[in-house]
This record gives structure tokens, sequence and C-alpha cells, in this order.
């Protein structure tokens, strides 16, 4: 078994991981996938890590990557020890998908031929394999290339996971995408790829999970591409309540067309370092994008929401609210961006963005960016960032609630406004359970 | 001993001071009347009294119930029994009201060392106390305050203190703006909870109040300080004859 620790800074990494990958590759190094990954290669490793002085990342400090010791075998992970049934949120009623390090486990996941109109497809050593008919679908939204985590995923991906929901089809039962990074012997990066589908007038809620196992750190550079045909109806909440050790990058675009009806939320209850990308491409009318984000970080931690809601075309709605609390050294970002395109008349876009800083150590960072070409449109954005509200917090005291108490009930209660946007009753409880307890920390 | 006895109180907000020596004892089973024009210091009395921090005492001696009250943090203020019925009751969106009030009574127990109510005999206790003042089920699961007429926040702060049962109840301004129905409901609610072992402050700018909830004493605010202390006759003259009256006279009083 091999055992290198390597320590080069993380660029130099990425190239060792993308050469190695390459050659294995013999005579598929020409085909077009492997074509797209040597792309995307190219890409990053011209501009390399981006700075603080790049616009997208200005307060996103990513020195810790050239900090960490990666490991170089990430293959052979022991699953004897995993207990499913210790991760938090396995609870939830659903279908379980398992992704252990990027790579499907059939073992662990639920069988899916039971569930009409339902395709779980995932291909291995996809440069050489292929992606069979989602070739069509794969790396092709163009803001992929401009992303640099998106491009080292897109270079190092050899998995991809595809759900596929059926044109007609609505999923009642709720589907689970259960990400596990283990690592035995040094940090990890990981670079899982998932790609959903949602056919014409489908309609289906998908939950995702991270959970990071073992002493060591991880990275984990997930990339998520959605396809939402006409009338398709996707819920998608993703569930950041991770260990302290790790590290998540998301980048995750939807690509919606007409009549089509995205909800997304961001669930960022624990973990050292999170940044995510959204971003939605409205290209048609009467598009529907909602964009749901709570964040409670703490300690050292970091949380950075990055959205992009891009209206192309007429008569489409697009509601951003994202909550935060940030205490200790916690650090918070939000970027939020509207674009409003010329053709996209009688567009409504909203964004509001709430935060509470609970110490004079913990950092806020909110901005919203709007670009409207159209004349006819209503959009409104709106970014507070304050303590807690000393009038409600005398109200709490002056019926004996003790300080720390009459704090949490109101963070709370903060942040549970966007939490019960959640369209999945347990799914909430369980979040609430977390939240709580992750007040009881401030 | 004197539930509430305040001695030569002096407060001040931001630098200007309000109260210049305020001086009252109220024993239990009492109900006193404490009536004024605008900005005599009747709500700043009461903020002083709950604690709230925007104000600062620079001199005198409040005793609630044999303890130093200005020495609490207003958490252990109400811990100890005193209420506050706000003037302006604060909307929190996100919090039921049961929630917050469970919350509320089952810290109280906690400091007095009771084991907290379970959820049964907290409905039940719940339920008991919402007839009095005549509010629906519903309102329980609504946010606290959150959307809520004026009348419904006042009979919300009623309702609160019947679930807390304080030992003193100070109620600033409750009647202000109350249509006649509401005002009704909301002084039948104290009157029902009056007991020997209780008293209440009573903080209101008319007379009207005084019919509903009858006081043992009346006191006249002006310029931070009680000029007048009569029977409940004088709000009678207050309001006949206004506030100047008893200004004109303080020199004599």
């Amino acid at each position: 078994m091999e055992n290198t620790t390597i320590k080069y800074d993380f660029k130099e990494y990425v190239k060792s991981q993308f050469e190695k990958l390459q050659s294995t590759l013999n005579g598929s190094v020409g085909s077009e996938l492997n074509l797209l990954r040597k792309n995307a290669f190219d890409k990053f490793f011209l501009s390399g890590l981006p700075t603080l002085k790049s616009e997208n990342w200005k307060y996103t400090n990513l020195a810790f990557l050239n900090k960490l010791s990666f490991t170089d075998s990430y293959s052979n992970v022991d699953l004897s020890k995993l207990e499913t049934s210790k991760l938090f949120y396995n609870s939830l009623k659903s279908h379980k998908i398992y992704l252990i390090n990027g790579k499907l486990d059939e073992n662990l996941s639920s069988n899916f031929n039971s569930v009409n109109g339902l395709k779980i497809e995932y291909f291995e050593n996809i440069s050489i394999n292929g992606v069979g008919d989602y070739a069509n679908y794969y790396g092709k939204l163009t803001s992929m290339s401009e992303h640099p985590f998106a491009n080292i995923n897109t270079a190092l991906a050899d998995n991809l996971l595809v759900v596929n929901i059926s044109p007609g089809v609505i999923i009642e039962d709720i589907l689970q995408i259960i990400n596990i990074n283990i690592s035995n012997e040094g940090a990890l990066l990981t670079n899982p790829r998932i790609l959903v589908i949602s056919g014409k007038s489908s309609s289906a809620k998908i939950v995702e999970n991270n959970y990071t196992l073992g002493d060591f750190p991880v990275v984990r550079n997930l990339v998520k591409e959605f396809y939402l045909e006409e009338n398709a109806h996707l819920n998608y909440y993703k569930i950041q309540d991770d260990s302290n050790n790790s590290h998540l990058f998301d980048f995750t675009h939807a690509e919606q067309k007409r009549d089509s009806h995205l909800d997304e939320a961001a669930i960022s209850i624990n973990g050292k370092f999170v940044r995510n990308d959204l971003r939605s491409t409205l290209d048609g009318e009467n598009i529907e994008s909602h964009y749901y984000g709570i964040f409670i970080v703490g300690a050292n931690d970091f949380v950075d929401n990055h959205t992009f809601v891009d209206h192309a075309k007429p008569n489409s709605y697009s509601n951003e609210n994202y909550r935060g609390v940030a205490f200790d050294k916690g650090t918070g970002v939000f970027n939020g961006k509207i674009m409003v395109r010329r053709d996209a008349q009688k567009t409504n876009a909203y964004q509001s963005n709430k935060n509470v800083l609970l110490s004079d150590s913990a950092t806020i960072n909110t901005k919203p960016e709007l670009e409207i070409y159209a004349d006819d449109v209503k959009c409104s954005h709106g970014a507070t960032s304050g303590s807690i509200d000393k009038t409600s917090m005398f109200y709490l005291r002056q019926r004996g609630i003790e300080k720390k108490v009459a704090e949490r009930l109101l963070l709370f209660a903060f942040v549970n406004e966007v939490v019960n946007e959640i369209k999945i009753e347990q799914l909430r409880e369980l979040i609430d359970l977390r939240i709580e307890e992750k007040l009881l920390n401030i | 001993m004197a539930l509430l006895s305040i001695e030569n109180l002096k407060a001040n907000i931001n630098g200007t001071e309000i109260l210049h020596g305020l001086n009252l004892t109220v024993n239990a089973g009492e109900v006193h009347a404490i009536m004024g024009p605008n900005g005599s210091g009747k709500s700043t009395l009461a903020s002083v009294l709950a604690g709230k921090e925007d104000y600062e005492v620079t001199e005198g001696k409040v005793e609630f119930d044999g303890k130093d009250l200005l020495d609490m943090s207003p958490e252990d203020r109400a811990r100890e029994g005193l209420f506050l019925a706000f003037q302006y009751p604060v909307e929190i969106p996100g919090v039921s009201n049961a929630n917050f009030i469970k919350t509320s009574v089952n810290e109280i127990r906690k400091y007095r060392g009771i084991e907290p109510l379970d959820a049964m005999d907290f409905l039940q206790l719940m339920r008991e106390k919402a007839k009095l003042v005549e509010i629906e089920q519903s309102f329980l699961s609504r946010s606290v305050n959150e959307g809520f007429s004026g009348g419904e926040k006042k009979r919300n702060e009623i309702f609160q203190m019947a679930m807390l049962e304080p030992k003193l109840a100070i109620l600033d301004e409750t009647d202000s703006g109350l249509d006649i129905d509401a005002l009704r409901i909301v002084s039948g609610g104290v009157n029902k909870l009056r007991n020997p072992n209780n008293a209440f402050v009573v903080i209101t700018h008319y007379q009207r109040l005084l019919n509903y909830i009858v006081p043992d004493f009346v006191h006249v605010l002006v310029d931070g300080k009680i000029v007048k202390t009569g029977g409940k006759e004088l709000a009678l003259k207050l309001e006949e004859q206004g506030y100047d009256w008893v200004k004109d006279h303080i020199d004599e009083l």
C-alpha cells in the first residue's frame, strides 16, 4: 500500500494528481471528456489559486490549502468502522445514496429499482469509459470553466453520479445524497461530481449531507450541475454540518427552462471552511428560483455564500434569503449577484441578507451586486449586520429569562425563519435540534 | 415591611436627569396609581425599576421585598416577582407566545428551585389564564406580539402577568389607546389577580382607567418627583382641573 504524504503547495498537488490520472489513460488521452479535463486543468494551472486580490475571493483566504499535507492514497478506506446509524441526519426517512470519497458505495446505498421514474446512474473512470448519454450535459455549463475549483473538479473527478428524474414523474420519497469523506493517513482532497436532471414536469426533493470522518482534514471539492427541464420542480437542500476538520467547496449551477422551479438551501451549521458558489441561469419565462441559506459560524470558522442569479428571459422570479450568525472569531461572507439581461423584462428579483454579530472579533462581509439591463423590472436587495436587538432582549429578560437563554431564543427565531422555508418537516426538526445545540456554544 | 420602598431615587438617561429624588412606598395588597403629564418621568420610573440598561441611577435606594432591587439583573428582578407590563410590547418574530411564556415560567421556577412545568400542566395553566383575558387558543401559537393589534398586545401583557403571578406588577400606560371593550377586559384581568399578597403600580395618563381599576392611592408625578398623593378622588380632581392645577399648587402642597 502506498503511503506517501506530499508537501508541495496546493497547485503542485493538483498537478501531481492530474498527471497521475493522465498516466493511467493510455489510449483514452484524446477522448472528448479528457480534452475537457485537460482544458480545465490548464485553466486552473495558468491562473493558480485565487488570491485576496481577485474580486470573487477578496474575503476568502485560501492559504490553508498550502498548509495541508495531502495524502496520495485515498482509495483504500477502511469502512468497517463506519456506523451509518451514527450519522446525525440518517434518521431522515429517505432513499440513500452514499458517496464515499466521491465513489458510490452500492452496498450501503438503497436499491433504487423500486422507485419508479428515478434513475440513479454511476460512471467510474469516466476518462476511459465516458458518461454515456450524459455527455450532452456533463461540463457543458460555461460557468464551470470560469471557476478555479470547478476546474479542479473537472480536471480530477473520475466518477460521476447522475440523478435522473424522468419526465412527468413525481418522486414522493426523499432522496438523500450522503457525502462521506474518510482519510486514514493525511489530508485528503476529493472531487465528487453530481449531475441532476429534472425531466419535464417532474418533481423531486433531494437532501445532501456531508460528513468528514477520521482524524485528518478533508477538502471536499464538490461540483453539481442541475438541469431543470420545462415545468420541472426540484428542491435541493444541502446540509453543511460537518466535523471541525472539514473544508468544503461547493459549486452548483442550475440551468432552468421555462416554468421550472428550483428551491435551493444551504444550511451551514458546522465545519472549518465552507465556500458555496450557487448560480442559476433562468433561460425561459415564468421560472422561479428560490435560494435560502443560514449559517452559524464561530471559533475560527468561515462560511462564504456567493450567488449569481442570471435572468436571461422575461417574466421570471427569483428570491434569495440568507441569514447568518457570527460569534467568536467566525467569519461569514455573502455576495449576491443578480443579472437582469436586456430581454428579461418584467423580472422580479429579490435578495435579502441579514446577519447578527455576537462579538467584536466576528466578521461579516455582505455585498449585493445588481446588474440590470432591462428597464421594466422589480428588484430589491437588503443587507443588514448588527447585534441582537436590545429592546427584544430587555423584554425577554423582564420576563425572567436569563440573558444567554434570551439570546439563544432570539437567534434561534432569527435563523429559523429561513429554516421554515424547507419543505420537509422531519428535516426541519433535525436541523432545529442541531441549531439549538450549536447555539449552546455561543 | 413594605413590598417596595423607593427613597430619593435619581436617574438619568444620556446624562439628562429625569428622576430628581423620588420617594414611594407600596405595601402588599395595595394599588397605586401614578399620574402625570407627558415627560414627567412616569415611564422612566417603570424602566428604572425593571432594570432597563439605558438608564443610570445616580442616587437613592430601592428595596423590593427586603432586597436591594438596583443591584439585580433585569431577569433576577422578574424572578423575585417584579413584572412590567410594557407601554409598547415588543414584537418577536419566530418565537411563539406559548414557547416564550413556557421559557419564562420555567426560568422563574428554576430560580426559585421548583421543578419545571411539564407540557400538560403548562397547557392547562395557559388555557385557564387565557380565559381571564379572553384570548383564543390560536393566539398562543402566533409569534409574540407580531401583527397584534394594540388591544391584543396589551391583553397579552396581562395574560403574561397572569401566568407569572408577580408580587408587584407595574402597568405602564396599559390603558393608552385601548377601546372600551379592551379596557374592560384588561382591567377585569387585573382585578381578578388582585389579592392581599400582591400589589400594583398603575401608571396612566387618563383617569378613565381608575374607574375600572380602583386605586388605594393616587400619586401625581411632576418633573421627576411625586408632588401630591391622595385617594382615588385626586384622580377625578386632576381630570377636571388638569395638571396645571397641581403645578400651580406645588408650593402649597
